[in-house]
């Protein structure tokens, strides 16, 4: 059977080709994910809608505390933007991270969150950042917090009939300083073994932390915010013993969601190493505040 | 000695063609009325048939014809060493990859979906997926005769007294992973059958083996079955014995139409020659002063489904067991073992990287344990020139171990290494230096056929056509190959034209493997090359009345006193006169003084010789490796053109690094998980270390300018030198490989405790 | 059925068929550009690396109708008028080149790279092809290959 092929130019066309039949119908972007489950048969759509010629889907603008990134802005568009690496390194270093040049440049942060790879880069630079995804059905449009949207592999709380227009957070205070860390079994073409996104609030001219927000990738269903490290943390000096300290709470937080996992015994151990590099790569940073 | 042409910097002649994305590999090939070809696999690792049924996929519009094991008109068999593959299996499937029937239709699309529709009833059998199960009494049998390939002893002296006297013995077990040759192109192409006769245009390392192989399969006369095989997308061994050309072949055979057929990357991974894994324990006897006095080796290889090469790469494990060592007490012995899981056969290195890395660990840790300088024991037992090797046999070629070394102990990244390990990116990364050494035989070994044939013809517009049937496999024999009938020719570099790898117009000039082209064609190039000298002159002679031994042959032109013809002038006029000048060369590979009954392919004469050294970076708190530096100091005799020597040591070294520390396959009950590249991983660009090439040139006397071989051994050393870095710089002595994340980083923490 | 139209190195052109037909499909056997390879079929390997606006991409993963009124460019539309790309020149000779089946995907890699950026640094020209395997050369000369390229 042929798959029908759309693409709308307005969200109210892409709205309406979706509901016609939601249930078959596929959204494309940058189609990194969508093609190989075409190949492989694993997903036999009656329509295919490419939603990259929606005017405006591609734009990424930053005002003075917003950043808004439209469901379709490529990888490579973020890891080349110099606003955000100076702003957020951790969302421009999380889309670095992701495969290989080829891939960056197609692969969109809509398609990320969409198909819910537990070990997506981007996905956790987007939760620390503390996200909000905005959708859009022919019932009208909402905004979730992106922790409220991942569900399981694959899964996501958005309706069929549903698909993201665009994403926002605010920026982070002057005080902020954040990075992104991925291990992988090779430096590139790598698919996370483990991935962890950081941002820490300063108190101004100070090592004394305010707010440390730290999201987890590939350690469980989804990626998820891990507070433990916020509360051992807040109001203290990040000091070495405070960054191990860091590292055994983050360690004991794996451990405990993963359970009897095989990859338990190698990944509440190596969780450490992440952390420390996180918090080397906050210490050490040439962007965000002094 | 000073050359034109040899040693100096030439750029390869396929270059431009390949950047320009004008060369056309056999999987380019496209041809009018063609049709598409798809293999129905097994999938389930060990079963015997029921029933076949194709009705349902013959019925599908576009398939023309199904075929399966009842359309072989001859042998249903092939592997070069034992024909036990079936093309198509009749009553058993003895691994997931075994092919059972094959569609041919009007479309890729319509050849995949019908090969879904071809119904097969099976009955499942127990596999063994483990060579240590397979050689257990009960386990389950892949074949009738058991589970049994080949197995081995080779005893010289008295292993026993030696450790009785040894000051230290060391005793370790060792596991090498198997490793997938991860060449490019798939293995595909096209084949025909017209007028009675076969094409197959199908990337191969060996073309006139093909043809005796299919002959058998089609039940054709040889002269009826024409390979064309050049160039080749990669191969490392895994292009050696058939890939898909007998399935093709039988489909072709059967429509009378060319048939296309390339396999998905999934079907590579699941059916492609595979390097073997192997379980080896090595104990080695030592005196006080670091010499060595014993190995006890034994060593048990899983060849898969199918003997493959695994006879004689398991033979090979052997003959290199005490590597560059003089051992005199030895006592090897050796098991390949059938298993339903992925069929494993040449893949370069051919069995040396499995016991190199066995052996180099040993002499690190007996160094450690006497307090030696790693690079001083090794100097100590270093084989050379004149030496009983270990097999027994005298060692009459150059042996570039020593040299190798020496130059490798004045480098700076060994002079250095103490500096360099402090320069950490991370207070808690730690970094080490590692060395290794290895040698690997060039050619076949006693006891196998090792030949090479090579024709030069003298074309009437003066150009020299050289001929041989070793195909071009992304090495760059060709160029070597052009430099060195341009010197033996004394002709200018573009009147040569290199003519490889078909059968009907290529001598056999036996396989492109075994780190032998240079050696073995270049040979046969420098016979064949004085033979059409002679004819020229003579031929000149006669043109002029003159007797031959007044000639004289120069770049352009033969000379006789006053007079002189331009070659090219002289082979025009012969050629208007119906007389071709050719010549024909034979050239058998040199073979060592004394063998050992009932083995072939032992023992080697002739031998490349590499040191590396590697730097490493290892992060204590996730086990990450990374090699940031390594040095590659190789000895091939005399280097025929260094750009293709620094590009086989630098891919080499990417190869071996992998293998160290990356390349890790997922078979779960004979099925491939890691069935592309997402899950099977090799090194990437950022991966690779700076890698410096040093190579020295010990010239050697029965090579063509005094060359040998050195492919192998290229990617053998580095392996050791990285693990031995590792050690180096955490103290993990990792014995399984690959150095995995969770290997390096549990190995610290036991340390800890 | 459908029509598509692109820009097809330089060339406008015109194809029709299934929509879910890859781009690396159409170039490879509609086109017949077979310098354009398959390696993996999963964006995993960058054989079949092309640039769509000047954008190093996976042609495997690209769906025809995707490069509609977009620029496509292929290793046969890098050198003009059979004047060889500077990339073209020095991948030859400096060696970047053995089995060749990996070049046309590396060097628009590194094309990529340097309509970006006229002089990366070896860093960046390591990353600029972390998306092409190579099992040959072991990388070091393609990167130098690509230095060179630059540095006149």
């Amino acid at each position: 059977m042929e798959v029908a092929y759309y693409s709308p130019v307005s969200w109210e066309e892409a709205v309406k080709l979706l509901a016609e039949d939601a249930d078959h119908s596929k959204i494309l972007a940058g189609g990194t994910d969508l093609i190989i489950q075409l190949k492989q048969k694993n997903v036999k759509p009656a329509a295919i809608i490419d939603i990259t010629r929606i005017p405006g889907i591609r734009d990424i603008s930053v005002n003075s505390n917003e950043v808004c990134l439209g469901s379709a802005v490529t990888f490579t568009q973020v890891a080349e933007h110099k606003v955000l690496r100076g702003k957020v390194p951790v969302l421009t270093e999380a889309a670095e991270a992701v495969g290989s040049p080829q891939i960056r440049n197609r692969g969109t942060l809509g398609g990320n969150i969409a198909n819910a790879s537990p070990a997506a880069d981007v996905v956790p630079a987007l939760l620390a950042l503390d996200t909000l995804v905005w959708v859009r059905s022919i019932r009208g449009e909402r905004k979730l917090k992106l922790e409220d949207v991942l569900v399981a592999p694959g899964r996501t709380n958005l309706a069929a009939d549903e698909v993201i227009t665009k994403l926002s957070f605010q920026i982070p205070g002057e005080n902020t300083k954040s990075a992104f860390v991925k291990l992988g079994r090779r430096n590139a073409l790598a698919i996370a073994r483990m991935n962890l996104a950081l941002v820490v609030t300063f108190e101004a001219g100070t090592r004394i932390t305010e707010k440390v927000v730290m999201a987890l990738g590939a350690v469980g269903p989804t990626a998820y915010l891990y507070r433990g490290v916020h509360e051992a943390l807040a109001g203290r000096q990040l000091t070495d013993e405070a960054i191990e300290r860091a590292a055994v709470l983050t360690s004991e937080e794996v451990a405990a969601r993963l359970g009897t996992r095989s990859t338990a015994h190698y990944k509440k151990e190596a969780v450490k190493g992440i952390v420390y590099e996180a918090f080397y790569r906050i210490l050490h940073s040439e962007y965000g505040a002094q | 000695m000073s050359y034109k042409w040899v040693g100096k910097p030439i750029i390869r002649k396929d270059a431009l063609d390949k950047a320009t994305g004008r060369t056309k590999y056999m999987t380019d090939l496209e041809f009018r009325g063609m049709l598409w070809g798809k293999i129905v696999r097994a999938g389930i690792p060990h079963a015997k048939i029921l029933e076949i049924d194709t009705t349902e996929a013959e019925s599908c519009e576009g398939v023309v014809a199904v075929v399966t094991y009842k359309d072989v008109p001859g042998l249903n068999g092939y592997g070069i060493h034992i024909p036990d593959q079936p093309v198509f299996c009749q009553d058993k499937v003895r691994y997931e990859g075994d092919a059972v029937a094959g569609i041919v239709a009007t479309s890729r699309e319509i050849a995949e979906e019908a090969a879904a529709k071809v119904s097969i009833k099976y009955e499942q059998l127990p596999g063994v997926f483990d060579a240590r199960q397979a050689l257990a009494d009960g386990a389950p049998k892949v074949h009738d005769n058991g589970n049994i390939l080949l197995q081995t002893r080779v005893q010289i002296g008295d292993v026993d007294a030696a450790f009785q006297e040894a000051d230290l013995i060391v005793e370790t077990e060792y596991y090498t992973p198997v490793q997938f040759p991860v060449y490019l192109e798939l293995e595909g192409g096209i084949g025909e059958y017209k007028d009675g006769s076969m094409t197959i245009w199908c990337g191969s390392q060996y073309p006139s083996q093909d043809q005796r192989q299919l002959s058998q399969v089609l039940s054709l006369p040889e002269e009826k079955i024409r390979i064309i095989s050049n160039p080749v997308g990669g191969a490392f061994g895994g292009k050696d014995d058939l890939t898909i050309q007998a399935q093709l072949a039988v489909m072709a055979y059967k429509v009378g139409k060319p048939v296309k057929l390339v396999n998905s990357r999934e079907e590579s991974n699941k059916t492609s020659w595979k390097r073997h894994p192997m379980f080896i324990t090595m104990k080695t006897a030592a005196k006080r002063d670091g010499t060595l006095l014993a190995n006890k080796v034994e060593i048990i290889s899983d060849t898969g489904a199918y003997a493959g090469l695994g006879g004689p790469v398991l033979t090979n494990t052997v003959g290199h067991a005490c590597g560059s060592y003089r051992v005199p007490n030895i006592d090897l012995a050796g098991y390949c073992l059938y298993t339903n899981n992925s069929p494993c056969s040449a893949m370069r290195g051919f069995g040396v990287p499995q016991i190199n890395f066995a052996m180099e660990s040993q002499m690190e840790i007996i160094a450690e344990k006497l307090g030696m300088d790693p690079v001083e024991i090794r100097l100590r037992n270093s084989l050379v020139t004149g030496d009983k090797g270990p097999l027994g046999n005298t060692l009459p070629m150059t042996m570039g171990i020593v040299p190798t070394l020496l130059k490798a102990k004045e480098s700076n990244l060994w002079l250095k290494r103490n500096d360099l390990k402090k320069q950490v990116s991370r207070p808690w990364k730690k970094r080490g230096v590692g060395i290794a050494t290895s040698v690997k035989g060039v050619g076949l070994g006693k006891g196998i056929p090792d030949y090479s044939s090579v024709e030069i013809t003298l074309t009437g517009t003066g150009e020299y056509v050289v001929s041989t049937g070793c195909p071009e496999i992304g090495q760059g024999n060709h160029i070597a190959f052009a430099q060195m009938a341009a010197e033996a020719l004394q002709c200018p570099l573009n009147k040569v034209r290199i003519i490889q790898g078909d059968s009907s117009c290529t001598p056999d000039s036996g396989v492109t493997a075994a780190s032998r082209t240079v050696y073995a064609v270049g040979n046969a190039i420098l016979l064949a090359a004085k033979e059409i000298k002679r004819k020229i002159k003579q031929l000149a002679a006669e043109h002029w009345g003159v007797a031959v031994e007044e000639l004289t042959l120069d770049e352009y032109k033969v000379c006789c006193k006053e007079k002189q013809v331009a070659i090219s002038e002289l082979a025009q006029l012969l050629e208007k006169q119906g007389i071709t000048v050719k010549a024909s060369s034979y050239f058998d590979m040199p073979v060592a003084d004394k063998g050992i009954d009932g083995l072939h392919g032992l023992p080697h004469i002739l031998f490349g010789a590499t040191t590396q050294i590697a730097l490493v970076e290892v992060d204590t708190k996730t086990g990450f490796v990374e090699v940031l530096e390594s040095i590659c100091i190789p000895d091939a005799g005399k280097i025929i053109n260094l750009q293709g020597l620094e590009g086989q040591a630098e891919g080499g070294t990417v190869m071996g690094m992998g293998y160290a520390i990356m390349e890790k396959a997922e078979i779960k009950e004979g099925h491939v998980l890691t069935d592309n590249y997402d899950t099977y991983l090799i090194p990437t660009s950022l991966d690779t270390p700076d890698i410096a090439v040093h190579p020295v040139e010990e010239l050697e006397e029965t090579g063509p300018f005094g060359a040998k071989g050195i492919a192998e051994s290229l990617c053998t050393t580095i392996t050791s030198a990285v693990i031995n870095a590792i050690y180096d710089a955490v103290g993990v002595r990792i014995t399984h490989l690959p150095a995995s994340l969770e290997e390096v980083l549990f190995g610290i923490k036991q340390g800890e405790v | 059925m459908a029509k598509y139209s692109f820009i097809l190195n330089g060339k406008r052109v015109e194809w029709e068929g299934s929509p879910t037909r890859t781009l690396l499909q159409v170039l490879r056997e509609d086109f017949k550009l077979t310098g354009t390879k398959e390696g993996c079929g999963k964006g995993e390997c960058g054989a079949c690396t092309v640039l769509i606006d000047g954008e190093a991409v996976n042609s495997c993963l690209v769906l025809i109708p995707q490069v509609e009124g977009h620029e496509v460019l292929t290793i046969e539309g890098l050198s003009k008028d059979d004047q060889l790309d500077r990339l073209q020149e020095s991948f030859i000779s400096e060696g970047a080149i053995q089995c060749g089946y990996c070049t046309p995907g590396m060097i628009l890699s590194a094309k990529a790279l340097l309509l970006k950026n006229s002089k990366p640094s070896r860093a960046e020209i390591k990353k600029a092809i972390s998306g092409n395997l190579c099992r040959c050369t072991g990388y070091t000369k393609i990167i130098t290959a690509v230095e060179k390229a630059c540095s006149e």
